[in-house]
């Protein structure tokens, strides 16, 4: 029992994870119809900032949120100005269909730099907190995983806040549910798509920190984190972001709790399932209203 | 245009004369692997062109199938049944496979179809490796008679009938109603074409020539981890080759195996696999820049030929 | 059993609603065999959600839709194409890298008489081009023609799919004097081969030159049906609900 309960809590601090990946690339699909999925190289990137700034200076990697989210929040900027702009005009399925194909080019090349930038070793940070841990009803919590749990969470309501209050955020979501009319209205559309894209890529970078605090870093690791990310946002629904995160949180309960049961071999076999089951029943995800 | 029919069946006819007496002029198995190695290529990204390029359906799991084709038919081989059954048992589990993934997600709209082929490649991938760690090796009766000219012969059948299939889709009414649902869905249904119907009838050939190549991969392969036959590249491969030959096309996928082989090998020498960021800047210059891809640029060279409608053409910035 | 005296097309008591609102609202009309059928109301007014409806693109929230016969309320739009319902879009959607020709090709291959051969398939749609005056057109890209040329081979795709209901969204919005009596001289011939048309439309002289009987809209209710004449009588009709955009 205090096992399952064990896993239980496990799941829940790695989902919180899955959630807060999913929600830089929920962002970006909301409001550019855009599927990036090179999302978890970006991620990668957040990763291996974190581990040097932490090996090079001594940088917490908590600390180092700041400085990773601004330098992806740049990338993504980049890379929307230069690859993923041209989309914009292009028919809903077409515009779909080629950022897949854009995002699937970005994602090797990324990965290809970080193999000849920094090998294919697997990098890891240590603090010194990493080995305490704190009971909680008979297991045990590591506190840095806690932390990266609650930074995830404040993070998300800093974005919900900014969404819901900031001027800016309003435009973000009034573009997202309709840019023709907002660009009416004079917001504009181009710099929100892109400060929604680089918002999107500053969301992997805090969430490549935070991995690299618990998560071995290496060129590889992007595709398993876009991939939990997109399974995340489909269990979640497109547009909300404390759903989202809740997805998350379940996806990491329902992979660590089949885990248990069935044996770890079939952890991974859980997200396909709830994948499976979810389109099959509730394609617009669990927590969409309508 | 009148001559150019007659002259690229002909062009067709020498080729495939080729590829066939290839083993009977030479006994060079060097060569030999490495004309396997384009035919296989060519099957395994022809099979993504099918639905991807004719379908306009991006499939980003493609490995899943041609892994499933490896592993049954490697496993219902070597428990000693013959390999072309054993090849038939491969390729149904991959169609069935593919039935299972599409039925849900290609009816609907938007990215669903391309997350769940990524998750069932990796979640089979990741669990296969958990559940078979054991590297797979023929044993030594099998290795003993190993001969390369069957395997051989085994690409070149794959590579035509794939190849045939996408012919065939040029063709026929059902490749037509494909291409409508790839350029407007609304506007297909509103003609009389069932666009689920389509797209799923175009992943079970998908899937099931995917894990037929899987499966002839298995039956040519000495030795290898269960688990690889999922790795994505799998995926990414045959996805670059396409579209660096050609999307959408029938003969892009052959142009793009015998660049991507040769560019490889050439490559291959060098540390830090700097291929893979080659052909991710070519993939993404031909997306970008160059819909066509090789197949395209052959036809501008010569004069007089019509350029063939095709998918992906970037919207004007 | 339906006798030869039933409407081609009953729609009783349409409704669809898009979050709170409504925008086809217990909306009732027939069309017979061999019809013109003029939809008309303001913008917003839901002419193109009811025609989504009809023509299957769109599920309804309640109401009963027969055509032919056959309740096909629950059919997707490719069945009804089938049946014989082919439609134009208000905002023309034609196959962007397909040929022309290749456009109205598929067309004849699907649609109710589904042509096996595509060969024979390829003369019915050439002379399809030719009728509506775009066979100098045939090779070219769909995505390279003119906003007129692709209504044209929107219309020349819907007929290739020989509809006994044909639904034109706006069809001559956009185009020329000249290209306007063309395109009536057309709807004309197409509705004399007993095909029934259902149009909406906001060009007054297309509606009076074509239709048998009009029904108005506004805000997804029907508020006035009859010959155009009684229709266009009513001042108040013309100001309200045929306005300019
Ligand atoms: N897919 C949709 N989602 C949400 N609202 C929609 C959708 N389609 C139409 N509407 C709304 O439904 C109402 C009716 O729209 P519809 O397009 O049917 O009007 P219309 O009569 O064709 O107008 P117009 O003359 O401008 O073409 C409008 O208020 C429109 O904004
Ligand atoms: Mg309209």
């Amino acid at each position: 029992m205090t096992v399952l309960w064990q896993n239980v809590v496990f799941g829940a601090l790695i989902g919180g994870l899955y959630g807060l990946a999913a929600v830089g690339l929920s962002l970006v699909f909301g409001v550019l119809n855009m599927l990036n999925v090179a999302h978890g190289e970006l991620l990668m990137l957040g990763g291996y900032a974190a581990f040097w700034l932490f090996t090079l200076f001594g940088v917490d990697p908590f600390v180092s949120i700041l400085p990773s989210a601004a330098a992806l929040f740049l990338v993504g900027i980049l890379l929307y100005r230069v690859l993923f702009e041209r989309l914009v005009s292009a028919p809903g399925e077409t515009k779909l269909r080629n950022s897949i194909l854009i995002g699937f080019g970005v994602s090797l090349v990324l990965q290809a730099l970080a193999l000849i930038a920094w090998t294919a070793d697997d990098r890891a940070v240590t603090t010194a907190a990493a080995g305490t841990v704190l009971p909680l009803g008979g297991a045990v919590v590591p506190v840095v995983r806690l932390g990266a749990l609650v930074v995830a969470f404040l993070v998300l309501g800093g974005v919900h806040l900014f969404l819901r209050r900031a001027r800016f955020g309003r435009a973000i979501r009034a573009t997202a549910d309709d840019p023709g009319a907002a660009s009416l209205v004079g917001i504009p559309v181009g710099t929100v798509f892109a400060v929604a894209f680089g918002l999107g890529s500053a969301l992997a970078g805090v969430a490549g920190a935070l991995v690299s605090t618990t998560d071995a870093v290496s060129p590889a690791i992007g595709l398993s984190w876009t991939l939990k990310a997109l399974i995340v946002v489909v269990l979640g629904g497109v547009g909300h972001i404390f759903g989202t995160f809740v997805a998350g949180v379940l996806l990491g309960v329902a992979e660590s709790v089949s885990g248990f049961f069935l044996g770890n071999a079939y952890r991974e076999v859980m997200g396909l399932v709830l994948f499976l089951i979810v389109l099959s029943v509730r394609p617009q995800g669990l927590f969409a209203r309508e | 245009m009148r001559g150019a029919a007659p002259l690229g069946s002909l062009g067709v006819a020498c080729g495939a004369a080729a590829a066939v007496l290839l083993p009977v002029v030479t006994a060079n198995q060097a060569l030999l692997s490495w004309a396997f190695l384009v035919l296989l290529y060519t099957a395994l990204a022809q099979s993504w062109n099918l639905l991807g390029g004719f379908g306009g359906q991006v499939n980003l799991g493609h490995a899943a199938f041609f892994g499933l084709g490896a592993l049954v038919t490697r496993m219902v081989w070597l428990g000693g049944a013959p390999v072309v059954l054993a090849l038939a048992a491969g390729t149904g589990a991959a169609t069935a496979a593919g039935v299972l993934i599409g039925a849900p997600s290609l009816r609907l709209r938007g990215p669903y179809f391309a997350i769940g082929t990524l998750a069932i490649a990796e979640i089979l991938r990741i669990t296969t490796g958990n559940v078979l760690p054991d590297v797979s090796s023929l044993p030594a009766r099998d290795l003993a008679g190993y001969a390369l000219t069957p395997r051989y012969y085994l690409a070149v059948f794959a590579a035509a009938v794939v190849t045939g299939g996408a012919w065939w889709l040029t063709r026929s009414r059902f490749g037509r109603g494909l291409a409508a649902v790839r350029e407007d869905e609304t506007a297909a249904e509103a003609i009389g074409v069932g666009a689920f119907r389509h797209k799923l009838g175009a992943f079970a050939l998908s899937s099931g020539f995917a894990g037929m190549t899987g499966g002839i991969f298995a039956y040519y392969h000495v030795s290898f981890y269960p688990a690889f036959v999922f790795s994505p590249v799998w995926t990414f491969d045959p996805l670059v080759i396409v579209y660096l030959g050609g999307v959408g096309t029938v003969w892009g996928p052959l142009a793009g195996a015998v660049f991507f082989v040769v560019v490889q090998e050439a490559l291959s020498l060098q540390v830090g696999e700097p291929h893979l960021l080659v052909f991710g800047l070519l993939f993404l210059v031909v997306v970008i820049a160059a819909p066509g891809g090789l197949v395209e640029a052959l036809r501008a060279v010569r004069p007089g030929a019509r350029a063939p409608a095709h998918m992906g053409s970037p919207p004007a910035a | 059993m339906p006798g030869s005296a039933a409407p081609l097309l009953e729609v009783a008591s349409l409704s669809k609603a898009f979050g709170g609102l409504l925008a086809v609202d217990d909306l009732s009309f027939t069309i017979d065999s061999g019809e013109i059928l003029g939809l008309l109301g303001p913008n917003g007014s839901g002419k193109t959600t009811t025609f989504g409806l009809v023509a299957g693109a769109l599920r309804p929230d309640g109401g009963e839709i027969r055509f032919a016969g056959r309740p096909v309320t629950r059919w997707p739009a490719s069945r009804r194409a089938a049946l014989g319902i082919a439609r134009t879009f208000q905002l023309v959607r034609v196959f962007p890298g397909l040929t022309a020709l290749e456009n109205v090709l598929v067309a004849c291959l699907y649609g109710r008489r589904r042509v096996s051969s595509p060969a024979r398939a390829g003369a019915d749609a050439a002379a399809l081009l030719e009728r509506v005056g775009a066979a100098h057109k045939r090779n070219t890209p769909a995505r390279d023609l003119t906003l007129g040329e692709r209504r044209r081979l929107e219309i020349a795709r819907a007929l290739a799919t020989h509809p006994r209901l044909l639904l034109l969204d706006e069809p001559v919005a956009g185009l020329t004097p000249t290209e306007v009596d063309a395109a009536v001289a057309l709807f004309r011939g197409i509705r004399a081969e007993g095909v029934a048309i259902a149009l909406v439309e906001h060009n007054v002289r297309a509606v009076r030159a074509l239709c048998d009987r009009i029904v108005v809209l506004h805000a997804g209710r029907k508020i006035a049906q009859g010959t155009p004449e009684d229709v266009f009588a009513h001042a108040a009709v013309v100001e309200a609900y045929l306005g300019r955009r």
